[in-house]
């Protein structure tokens, strides 16, 4: 990478634009901005961005159009911006290759904690998952321990296989098909009951405050994310 | 089914036929299947009318014509039989949709009138709830840029902070106004997933909890509360709306507690206060649009009068239950309840 890491924003409202560009910049990043489906796959393609945030109501047709195009032959990171209430659009937007989604409304220190994760995610892509550390909690997933304040946790095998793939994606979200594929087999992918009773037994363990969970957070009807490393501060969405 | 009725139509009039002629003979009885091609034609239209007509032409053939039980046309005259139903069947089915036209006309100017009443209440409800934090957030944007200089650090964070906040307020009005809008289009889409009620509890008393809720908020959930199928997302803004309400209108000292009652059938979420409880006379419309309690000394400002009726709109979606109660205890206190159905192969 060369240089400034550039930012592609996708949004035809000059509102979102300005704010974003002043907090883009003040973050020490480039932004380059398109308005259509159109403009955006031209530029993703003749002068490809370093990360893509993409707002899904688009004039000329459905923000997943370009996550569809751009995936024929590009990997670059694309968070999707999205109404808080379109949960279904969402998964959608994932499933065809997204890497994560904020809220719309959103806050800028969600943005770009977001956009970090995607960043940071797409760096150590290639290598394994290395130790992740998330306030007291250390998953040192190679040698398959998992520590809270100096104390060892102990976790069950399924248990330690939620947690090490939720935090090989940490600070992303990743859907209940994902970790259901991932953890319990394709033959389990839409059984999230139990899903729910192992997120909820993790918890018990793991988090400082089970009822307040500050590591591993619920997307309602989406899935979960394992809390960014070292900002395990940050509130639930 | 226009067709199976227009059958049993023309069957009913052979049938009368026989019964009439076996009383006293009978010169014309193609008459009686002129009523058998009028029904069909007054209750569905032309084409049944048409079918009927045809059927009619056959049956009073078959049954009724000699040579009988054949379908030859003797005489050129029988042939009349079959163009008058015909004619008949076209004018009557005609007219009769004329008048079925002008009546589903008349329905619908009634429900346009029905739905720009709601649009007008829901616009003057809007406008009156959107400018009050509007208000705050100009004012407080202006001080920033008119004063910034004069203001102190923690002035200036005041303000900032209630900018957030009441931009906060206004993005959960939408929301709120989107779902009402939805539920009423009878467009709510359900997204079904197992629900772990006790997260939906949780997540609801800690975002309550951030808000700046001065109540004590509390959550008393058994061991065995089972999961059930519903739409996380949409059971969570229900429950959410409920302990709002509750948080809008009870006084700072009240107690809200979240529990739930488990059945072989259900799962209820009950939303219990200890305040001044509603008003019998309103209580029977503590889930309408637009209906606002208000009371001297309760903590918050008002609400929009529409989380109730949201509420009951997601659990009816879900084709569950809402109730509420009050008083509950000592005459006072307000509980609300929330009814979702369990499927039996909840873990």
């Amino acid at each position: 990478m060369t240089g400034r890491t550039r930012v592609l924003v996708v949004d035809d409202e000059a509102a979102i634009l300005r704010f974003l560009k002043s907090a883009i910049e003040a973050n020490n990043y480039e932004m380059a901005s398109a308005g259509t489906v159109a403009e955006a796959t031209q530029r993703i393609a003749a002068d490809p961005p370093d990360i893509v945030l993409l707002d899904l109501a688009l004039p000329d047709g459905d923000g997943k159009d370009v996550i569809r195009r751009v995936r024929e032959w590009s990997d670059v990171p694309i968070i999707v911006l999205s109404a808080r209430d379109r949960e279904v659009e969402k998964i959608e937007a994932l499933d065809l290759g997204a890497d994560d989604f904020v809220n719309k409304p959103f806050g800028v220190g969600e943005l770009m904690a977001r956009l970090r994760a995607a960043l940071r995610h797409r760096m150590q892509r290639s290598g394994e998952t290395p130790v992740v550390r998330i306030g007291g909690l250390e998953i040192d997933v190679p040698r398959r321990r998992v520590g809270r304040d100096g104390q060892e946790v102990r976790l069950t095998p399924k248990e330690f296989e939620l947690l090490a793939f939720l935090a090989r994606f940490a600070g992303k979200v990743v859907t209940h098909k994902q970790v259901l594929n991932a953890v319990w087999g394709p033959a389990h992918a839409d059984d999230t009951q139990y899903l729910r009773v192992y997120v909820g037994q993790l918890r018990q363990k793991i988090e400082p405050d089970p009822s307040e969970p500050s590591v591993v957070l619920t997307e309602p009807g989406i899935g979960y994310r394992l809390a960014e490393p070292r900002d395990a501060a940050m509130p639930p969405s | 089914m226009p067709y199976v009725w227009s059958t049993i139509a023309v069957a009913a009039a052979v049938l009368i036929g026989y019964a009439l002629r076996s009383l006293a003979p009978l010169p014309n009885v193609s008459l009686i299947f002129l009523l058998a091609v009028l029904f069909p034609a007054v209750s569905f239209g032309m084409w049944p009318a048409i079918y009927a007509s045809f059927l009619s032409f056959l049956a009073y053939n078959f049954f009724f014509i000699h040579p009988i039980y054949t379908l030859t046309v003797a005489e050129p005259h029988e042939l009349l039989a079959l163009v008058i139903f015909l004619i008949v069947a076209i004018i009557t089915s005609a007219l009769a949709g004329r008048v079925r036209d002008q009546a589903r006309e008349t329905v619908m100017a009634r429900t346009a009138a029905e739905t720009e009443r709601v649009r007008n209440t829901l616009l003057a409800a809007i406008s009156h709830d959107f400018r009050t934090p509007l208000s705050s957030i100009l004012g407080a944007a202006t001080s920033l840029l008119d004063y910034r200089d004069k203001l102190g650090a923690s002035a200036q964070a005041d303000l900032l902070g209630q900018i957030k906040q009441e931009a906060e307020g206004l993005d959960e009005m939408v929301r709120n106004l989107l779902a009402i809008t939805r539920i009423d289009a009878g467009g709510l889409e359900l997204n079904y997933d197992w629900v772990d009620l006790r997260e939906v509890v949780q997540r609801v008393i800690n975002a309550a909890r951030r808000r700046g809720a001065a109540q004590r908020i509390t959550a008393a959930l058994p061991g065995d509360l089972p999961m059930v199928r519903a739409d996380a997302m949409l059971a969570e803004q229900a429950l959410g709306n409920v302990v709002n309400n509750a948080v809008l209108h009870t006084p700072m000292e009240t107690t809200i507690t979240v529990d739930a009652v488990v059945d072989p059938a259900s799962v209820s979420l009950r939303v219990t206060d200890d305040g001044p409880g509603i008003p019998a006379e309103t209580l029977p419309h503590a889930f309408d649009k637009f209906v606002r309690v208000r009371r001297a000394g309760t903590a918050g400002r008002e609400g929009t009068g529409l989380g109730l009726a949201i509420a009951r709109g997601i659990v009816e979606a879900h084709r569950g239950s809402t109730v509420a109660q009050s008083p509950v205890a000592d005459g006072r206190g307000t509980r609300v309840v929330l009814t979702f159905p369990r499927e039996e192969t909840s873990p």
